[in-house]
Order: C-alpha cells, then structure tokens, then sequence
C-alpha cells in the first residue's frame, strides 16, 4: 500500500523520472539531420520518377502466349539441296493472322471484316475466341501476301501478323520421300527433315540459336534429274502396266550414296494432309517383301563365295525336290541338268535350292547375315522396316529362301547387298548425304571375295544378253541384272495372277558405278501382250531409267570397236 | 586572371557539350541508317530466297519435261540418244575443206611438179 503511494500511477512514475540528459544539441547539427532527412525524400521521389519514366518508355509486355507462339513459328530450317546445288526445300516468309482479343474493340466488325477476306474462315469459331478476353489467339495461319495485304488494309485494331517462315518443297513429289515433311510449326515429321531435328536442329531451336538466322544449307546425295527421271518412268511403267504400286532406286555402287529413291503412289511435302495417307507410305525403306527370284543372287554369290559350288559346277533340275510336304518346282523348267550360269540365267528354282544345299543352310544364314539381311537396316530416313524372317531356319525354309521366298526385306537393302557383290566384294551402309572416299573406306566391309565379285558381274551381263533381262539392255552401258517375279501371298496362300516383279541391276557392268533396282507391284499384262513377268515391266523400266540418267550421271557408253556408228557433219 | 580562366573553362564546357550532342546526334543518325541498312540487307536476303526457290520451281525437271512435251510440236526436241555421246578425242579430225583456188592448176603447172632443191 505504501509502496503504491508513493510511486502513483505508472505515467506518474515516468514523468517523475528524470529525464536523461543530453548536451545541448548545436545548430548545425540540426540542419544537417534536416538535409539528411530531405535528401533521402528526394532520393524516394527520384526512384518513384524515374520508374515511371522507365514504365512509360517500355513497351506493354506481351502476353506469354504470343511469345511462345513468336518462338515457335520464328524457326527456320536449313535449306535442302541435291548434290548440285537445285534446292529440294526452303524456307519462305508467310504471314499468319492472330489476335489480341483483348484489344479488339468491336467483334462483329471484326469477325465481319476478317469473313470478308478469309470466306473460308470459321466466324464462330473466330467470335468465340475473339470474346474469350485473351491475351493471344491464332486466327489463320500462313496467309498469302494478297490475303495479308486485304487485312491489312481493313485496319482493324487488335488484328496482327507474325511474320512465319513456311517450309516449301520447289520439286513436290518428285523427291517427297527422301526430303520428307515438316508440320506447320516448321518441325519435321519424316524425310530427312525429321533426321536433320532429331540431329542437331531441335536442339539448336530449343537453346534459341536458330531463331532467325540464315542457317548453312544441307547437301543430300540425291541427283534431282536422276531422281525426277526415276519418278518419272516409275510413273509410265505403272501407267503402262496398271500396276498399284512402283519403287525405284539408283544407288551409287562405290559409296553407297543413294542417288534417286522413289516410291509410288507417293505425295506433295507441300500438302500435309497427304503425307501420313498410308499408301503413301516409303515402301522403298519401309515396306518389306518377298523380293522372288532377284534373291538367286545371293544364293549364287554364297555358293560361290564359300568355295563349295564353282562356276563350272551343273546340277540336276529334272526332277522338283519335295521337302517338308511341299514341292518345289521351276516356272518355266528346262528338265534337265542345269550349270551354274543357266541356273542364273534361266532363273531355276530346284537349281538354286540345290546350291543352298551343296553350301549348307547355317552357311546360308551366316552369309545373308553378313549382307545385312536378317536386321533392320540402318539409314538416315527415320522409315526403316524390319526384316520379316521365318520363325525356324529349317531345311524347307532355307530353300524358300535361296530363291527369295519365306523372307521379306526391304528393296533398299537388297540394292545395297547387290552393291557389295558388283562392287569388289565390299558392303557399304546406304546413305543420304555426300561420302568422302576417305568415309567409304573407313566403313567398307569385305562380305565376299574379288573373284566372286567378278563371277557375279558376269552372271549379271550374262542374264542381260541372254537371259530373262534382255529388255533392260542400253547398248553402250553394258547393263546386266536379275529378275524376280514373286507371285503375293493372299491370305497365306501364293496366288498366281498377282505378282510382285523387279528387276536388280547394275551397269556399266565391266566396272559398276550404281545400281539400279526397280520393283512394280501387280502389274497387268500389257495390251497386245501375254504375260507379266519382271522380264517384261520391271527390266525395260530398268532399262529406260538407264539410258535417260547415265548421261546425266556422267557415265560414258562405251561401244566395242565397229560396233558404234558414228554420224558427223561437218 | 582567375576570372580569364573561369570565362575560358565556361566556354570550353559549352563547346564540348556542343561537340558531345553533336556527335551523339551523328552516332544516332549513322545507328538509325545502319539499322535501316541492317533492314534493306534482310529484305534483299529474304527476296533471294523467294527468288531462288521460285528459280527453282520454274526449272523442276518435271516442268519442263511437261513444257517441252507440250510444245513439243514447235520445238522439234528429240531425247539424247546413246549414241549421240561421244568424247572430244573420238572425233574423227576435221577433213582440210580448202578446194585450189582458180582452177586445179592454178599455178601454170610450173611450182610444186618439181623437188626443190636447196
């Protein structure tokens, strides 16, 4: 009680404290706390001033979908060309039509204005967006100049462009399969276009580098003259023939660079719409067949090659052998004993299971191996098939197999296998791009001997001049080569009026430079003549591709003495 | 003496600052112009490209085969056959088409009948 008394109340207590004292504070000391105080005012007021100099000179930010969408369609891609120089794509400007619908102050007249312009609009669509209040909307992309001109002109606030780039394809079909295409946001979807992202080039785009700059064109190894003469007369034999689908390819025999590669019915890069029609697809990679009696070939290269079988050898095609419950027989049999080269020549069935089996069957297996038949083959073009091979390498099989029956590989690796055995002897992986001799011996690999490599070039001009293969012959190129008919299974039986023919070639055969293979599926007897087999559509296809493109190719004919008329007028 | 120096720094202040805003404003000009340069040279490139590519489009060899079947009929174009190629050093010499001028003796029968002799 006392103790409160004397304190009072606790404010009481305070003023009762005696104050601490200070020195007296001097004049000066007081201005310079005012200053103090005035400079940090106006060092706040400066920071406010200036930021809003800073917000008012900056540009609105642009909403985060229009920047991503100026991200993606800045892409550029490097331009494609041949092995000339002849540009096989390219990019060019377009304009693509989008909207700020927040900008946009009458939607009427602008879903109006833009129908007027673009009839083929979708103006529902267009008000819907338009109202959505976003901050971006495409509205069409990949406008032409004239259409980009009306629009512009309409004046309409809150409609924009963003200049595009737009991947186009000069040659169309001609090379659509080994180019490929791109989707509209210039990315690739097949073709080398997909190859060259997958590569390098979405990396680049992903880091920002390819943005906008001129990017260091890319050289394919494909010849546009050779391939469009390819196309060209794959079209006329499918025409002539009425057959449903053609391949053709010319491949390089001593690089392995594939010169023209063509697949009908094939489709404009430029029309995206065709490219995943799957007809369309690359059969010359991504289909695989049973390529007939152009698989003789390589039965014959491995009898030979494995020392058991020599030129010289005959063996007995009297009789069909019977195996495993099926018969195999000769289309058009000679009944009697066969030698080696009429083997080849006359394209014999029993001859050439006969010569799988003086070889041995795991021999067979090793050797087809070695060419690079039983795996998926490797290239650049991301449509690579798998080989379809029988479950069970059993003796029947193996003699399927020796005449090209029971396996279905792609007519590219045939090409490239029929490459090694006219080349010398060395398999080179098929490719897209140009190959420096330095590359080509670095991967070369020796599949089978000099000699066998000769004894195949013979067998090849020996079928020409007096085989099955007569029609493809070009006086001057020393054109040789196998043909195949293949009779197609139908649910899993082989029916007989539907074929699939072609013809592996090589020239000019006494030193192979490329090798032409060309596959016609189920042509027809042409009119006035009976039959259909590779002899009569796929060799003289072979044939007229050879005569038009090996002046191109700078293959000069060579005529033995006397036999080249020479016509000069002076 | 002091004021002499004030008046001369005065002055060169104001002149340097003259010089300063001048140059500034040439460094702004010479930007302004490269980058509209920078715009012309993008402009040219993007007009080769469009020209290259139509270039391109119009020489397609599936054009022109179509061209000059089309025409064909004013043309008179035929394909090249084997044996039209040959090489330069295949070529038969070109046979001397110089015919004596004035008749075949047009010497009087007198120089040349007989060896010269030295």
């Amino acid at each position: 009680m006392a103790i409160t008394h004397d304190t009072g109340s606790i404010l009481q207590v305070r003023r009762a404290k005696p104050r601490p004292v200070h020195g007296s504070v001097s004049s000066s000391a007081v201005k310079s706390r005012v200053y103090l105080a005035m400079m940090a005012f106006a060092f706040v007021y400066l920071m406010i001033g200036g930021r809003l100099v800073l917000l008012a000179e900056m540009d609105e930010t642009q909403s985060p979908a229009l920047m991503s969408a100026q991200d993606s369609v800045a892409a550029s891609r490097p331009d494609l060309l041949d092995r000339n120089g002849e540009i096989l794509a390219t990019d060019i400007k377009t304009a693509s039509l989008y909207a700020e619908p927040r900008r946009v102050q009458d939607v009427d007249e602008t879903v109006e204005g833009l129908t007027s312009v673009l009839p083929d609009l979708d103006a529902a669509m267009v008000r819907r967006r338009l109202e959505s209040r976003a901050g971006f909307a495409w509205l069409k992309r990949e406008l032409t100049p004239d259409q980009a001109n009306q629009i512009h002109n309409l004046g309409l606030p809150g409609i924009k462009f963003l200049p595009e780039n737009k991947r186009f394809y000069p040659g169309g079909p001609t090379a659509g399969h080994i180019v490929g295409s791109v989707n509209v946001d210039n990315q690739g979807l097949t073709g080398i276009e997909k190859y060259i992202d997958d590569e390098w080039l979405a990396d680049l785009q992903k880091f920002g580098f390819a943005s906008d700059r001129p990017m260091e064109p890319v050289r394919l190894s494909v010849d546009l003259r050779v391939q469009h003469v390819v196309r060209d007369e794959l079209v006329k034999a499918m025409e002539r023939y009425q057959a449903i689908a053609a391949i053709g390819i010319v491949l390089d025999a001593k690089t392995g660079e594939v010169v023209a590669m063509s697949s009908l019915p094939d489709y404009d890069p430029n029309d995206r719409s065709e490219a995943l029609d799957k007809n369309r697809l690359n059969r010359a990679t991504g289909g695989v067949y049973e390529m007939g009696s152009v698989f003789k070939t390589f039965t014959a290269a491995m009898a030979l090659d494995s020392g058991k079988v020599s030129i010289n050898d005959s063996f007995d095609a009297s009789r069909p052998i019977r195996a495993g419950g099926r018969t195999i027989n000769d289309f058009h049999g000679k009944n009697r004993i066969l030698s080696v080269p009429e083997i080849f020549i006359y394209s014999s069935n029993i001859g050439t299971a006969k010569m799988m089996l003086a070889t041995g069957i795991d021999k067979q297996q090793e050797f087809l191996g070695r060419l690079g038949f039983l795996e998926r083959p490797h290239t650049e073009l991301p449509e690579n098939a798998a080989p379809l091979l029988p479950p069970k390498w059993s003796e029947l099989a193996a003699m399927t197999i020796s005449f090209g029956h029971g396996i279905s590989v792609t007519p590219m690796q045939t090409a490239v296998a029929a490459a090694a055995l006219v080349n010398g002897g060395t398999l080179l992986p098929p490719t897209f791009f140009p190959r420096s001799s330095d590359k080509v011996k670095a991967l070369g690999k020796r599949v089978v001997s000099e000699e066998t490599s000769r004894i195949m070039r013979y067998l090849f001009r020996l079928n020409v001049l007096s085989g099955s293969g007569r029609n493809a012959d070009v006086p001057g190129y020393t054109v040789g080569g196998k043909t195949g008919t293949a009779e197609k299974v139908e649910n899993g039986v082989y029916v007989s009026n539907k074929r699939r023919n072609s013809f592996l070639s090589a020239f000019p055969m006494d030193d192979p430079r490329y090798v032409v293979l060309v596959v016609v599926d189920e042509p027809k007897p042409e009119k006035g003549k009976y039959g259909a087999t590779a002899g009569l559509n796929a060799a003289p296809t072979v044939g007229a591709i050879i005569r038009r493109a090996a002046p191109m190719l700078g293959v000069m004919p060579r005529f033995s003495d006397g036999e080249q008329p020479i016509e000069i007028n002076y | 003496m002091g004021r002499y120096l004030n008046i001369l720094f005065v002055l060169a202040v104001v002149i340097g600052a003259a010089a300063v805003y001048d140059m500034k404003l040439a460094a702004k000009k010479s930007a302004s112009r490269v980058a509209e340069l920078q715009q012309q040279i993008d402009e040219e490139r993007e007009s080769i490209r469009m020209l290259k590519a139509e270039w391109s489009a119009l020489n397609q060899p599936e054009r022109l085969q179509h061209l000059v079947e089309r025409y064909n009929s004013y043309l008179q174009l035929q394909p090249l056959e084997v044996d039209q190629i040959i090489s330069p050093e295949d070529l038969p010499v070109r046979p001397v088409q110089l015919k004596p001028v004035g008749g075949s003796d047009p010497m009087g029968g007198y120089a040349g009948t007989s060896q010269v002799i030295r």
